[in-house]
């Protein structure tokens, strides 16, 4: 059964879907993997890897059956694959390296003819020879490596049955994922059992997400891959093994994370990207439209802390556009990290004006929606965008439901309030503060930082503040610019551009410590400015 | 069927007690700990039962079937409701009091000295937001027969008009500290 569902899927996975599996079975085997993914500057080369011997291997992925014809169409692309160098800052000053075609298929006798040929007249030329990995090969390493960790109770194989028939037309169920990766990769675990656990996750990861690669749902394989590299990362620091033993799979997942969140961005910078088509009603037309912006602006901001030299222009565009014609939304207290996330790329580009108009909007909105007495609060961050977009249509079933009578406090005003008076904001707060004072706070705090990367955290505190009365400018910068970060998981802190998919993916976590840091990081500009 | 049983259940628990119905609930979302409002959280398990003796190829009516998780959540409801005026009773709080009188004896003092030790709010036309009086039948007819009466009374009136007035000020006061300063 293990084998047929691997089967199954490798038959209908594209080229992308399979790239972290593929990387995972290198690992296995003693590789450093120094590239994953496609980019403009690939020339032909999907993953670059080390082997144990020195030698640098180039892989370019397909997927299918190869026949000639198949193979003579894509032989631009396979002579830069033998013929072009790899270059990448990992690789040593001198070294070998071995070209290889991969597919999910099987290659037709022709095309293994036509490579025996092409590899004749590359040796001539002294270039290396081409190496064929097809379908089967994949098939039997992939099923070894996760061959222990297949869902053998009937609780587990029932939800993994319910994640893997989806259809990727709707949005990934993410806590039911999360808490299926985690309790792929949870428990105790030798050092040599965490890299198996490590691995397995990142493969049933990417069995649980091809139907998304198959949609081409950028959105879920992003959330995805981001709560997979979290699950890894929560499993490695609870080992506290050395973090050779979880760090590649971690780095794996994080980037299939950041692949998926570039090809949004692409996607969403195309031309009519945002026209709709069927019908479906403006609250949802308006959220998925914030949420792609956020991630856009998530994108373009990884770029920048990782110097790419990206072109703000076209997404700013979208922003201004959107802004003015009231095209985003803040549905939910949920969408706090989406409007902080294009808060802070407007902030990076020196349009730090249009930034606080956006800051302040929210701060006023949400402290006049949620004051203890109000009949129509903005929802927690732990109910869903479907979630509130039906109670918005007021199609809620209320029968025996009492979300009338529950207590209304914000879990997004004080780390919005702490972003205005890191901003030095004064005035703009001073006039909301008589409405800002009346709402109840509230913050989670987990026992361990480093159970915040999980979805739902049992151990912690739920806790409800209020401002002081009166309060102290002060003391109020005073926490805006205290530093808070040592609440944060390592691989928070360590990776600016994690941290930023994480807020962005797990739009529940609202952490006043996250925001402060990404704050600092992302934009030290408006943090120093503030300082002074 | 277990969610129509469930749902039968919560119809129980949320809408049979008028005083829990008025009451706000907090939901605790993530983790094992929880304060609200300045204090800890602490969770008391309610428990119901329910037996059902096996039949031969009968199971229950439709009455039966919803009308019995019914039940157990309004049972829910009163252990809820129960707790309640217990923890009131403990402590006065700006937020809660209980009040007591000898049977029979009930004098406008008993009002006036709760609403004196509540913070009391007012609404936009500067109308007072009272608090909730919860009392049993027997005091609820007491006080409806009495009402009239001390509603005629000057110097009823004048009391209460003295603490509307003083509840006002504070209010006025508390408002006043919603600022930021340096």
């Amino acid at each position: 059964m293990k084998e047929r569902l691997v089967e199954d899927w490798l038959s209908r996975i594209n080229e992308r879907g399979y790239e972290v599996p593929f990387c995972q079975t290198l690992i296995a085997k003693g590789y450093r993997v120094v590239r994953c993914g496609h980019s403009p500057i690939e020339h032909g080369k999907d993953v670059i890897a080390i082997a144990p011997d020195g030698l640098v291997y180039c892989y370019q992925l397909k997927s299918g059956d190869v026949a000639q014809t198949e193979l003579a169409k894509h032989l631009p692309q396979l002579n830069m694959l033998v013929e072009a160098r790899p270059s990448h800052p990992s690789l040593p000053a001198d070294f070998k390296y071995c070209p290889v075609l991969v597919t999910t298929g099987e290659y037709s006798p022709p095309a293994v003819s036509l490579v025996k040929e092409l590899n004749g007249s590359w040796k001539d030329r002294s270039l290396p020879e081409l190496a064929l990995i097809g379908g089967r090969q994949l098939l039997a390493e992939l099923v070894s490596l996760s061959d222990d960790f297949w869902p053998v109770d009937a609780p587990a194989l029932r939800q993994f049955r319910e994640l893997y028939l989806v259809d990727g037309r709707g949005d990934l169920e993410v806590a039911q994922f999360a808490k299926f990766i985690a309790e792929i990769v949870g428990g105790l675990s030798t050092p040599r059992e965490l890299e198996r656990k490590s691995a397995a996750a990142n493969l049933f990861a990417s069995y649980l997400l091809g139907p998304f690669y198959e949609e081409a749902d950028h959105w879920s394989i992003f959330r995805g891959w981001i709560v997979c590299a979290g699950a890894i990362a929560r499993a490695g620091a609870q080992a506290e093994h050395d973090s050779v033993h979880w760090f590649p799979s971690f780095e794996l997942a994080r980037n299939g994370g950041l692949t998926a969140l570039r090809a949004l961005r692409d996607e969403a910078l195309g031309q009519d990207a945002f026209r709709v088509y069927q019908r479906e009603v403006d609250d949802y037309t308006r959220v998925r439209n914030t949420i792609t912006m956020a991630a856009a602006a998530c994108a373009q901001l990884i770029d920048q802390i990782e110097g790419a030299d990206t072109d703000p222009d076209p997404i700013l565009d979208i922003i201004a556009d959107f802004v003015t014609r009231g095209r985003f939304f803040f549905w939910g207290e949920r969408a706090f990290s989406s409007f902080s996330t294009i808060i802070w790329l407007l902030d990076t580009v020196g349009l730090s004006e249009q930034a606080n108009a956006l800051l302040m909007s929210v701060v006023q909105s949400v402290s006049e929606r949620n004051h203890p007495e109000s009949e129509e609060p903005y929802d927690d961050p732990y109910d869903t965008e479907d979630e509130s977009i039906i109670k918005l249509l007021g199609r809620e079933d209320s029968e025996g439901n009492r979300s009338n009578r529950r207590s209304v406090q914000s879990y997004s005003l004080l780390p919005l309030v702490l972003l205005a008076a890191r901003r030095n904001l004064r005035s703009q707060l001073e006039a909301l503060w008589p409405r800002i004072s009346h709402v109840r706070l509230t913050r989670f705090r987990a026992d361990a930082p480093i159970d915040l990367l999980s979805w739902h955290c049992d151990k912690g505190r739920e806790e409800d503040l209020a401002f002081e009365q009166p309060q102290s400018w002060q003391g109020l910068r005073e926490v805006a610019l205290r530093d808070d970060s040592d609440r944060l998981p390592a691989v928070i802190r360590d990776d600016p551009a994690f941290a930023l998919m994480f807020a962005v993916a797990y739009p529940h976590r609202i952490l006043l410590s996250l925001t402060k840091y990404l704050d600092e990081v992302v934009v030290p500009a408006s943090a120093n400015q503030s300082k002074q | 069927m277990n969610d129509l049983w469930n749902r039968c259940m919560f119809a129980g628990l949320n809408g049979t007690d008028p005083v829990l119905n008025d009451m706000q609930v907090r939901v605790q979302k993530e983790g094992h700990a929880a304060s609200y409002g300045g204090g800890e959280m602490e969770y008391k398990t309610c428990k119901v039962e329910f037996k059902f003796d096996a039949r031969n190829a009968q199971g229950m009516t439709r009455e039966e079937f919803l009308g019995i998780p019914f039940k157990m959540g309004a049972q829910m409801a009163e252990q809820q409701i129960r707790h309640v005026f217990v923890e009131v009773a403990k402590e006065p709080t700006p937020h809660s009091t209980s009040m007591s009188w000898p049977t029979g004896h009930f004098t406008p003092d008993v009002f006036l000295k709760a609403w004196e030790s509540m913070e009391i709010n007012f609404d936009d036309q500067g109308i007072p937001k009272w608090p909730t009086a919860v009392l049993s039948p027997e005091a609820m007819v007491e006080v409806e027969a009495k009402m009239p009466e001390w509603l005629a009374d000057p110097e009823c009136q004048q009391r209460w008009a003295e603490l509307v007035e003083r509840k006002r000020k504070e209010f006025h006061e508390r408002e006043a500290r919603r600022r930021l300063v340096e």
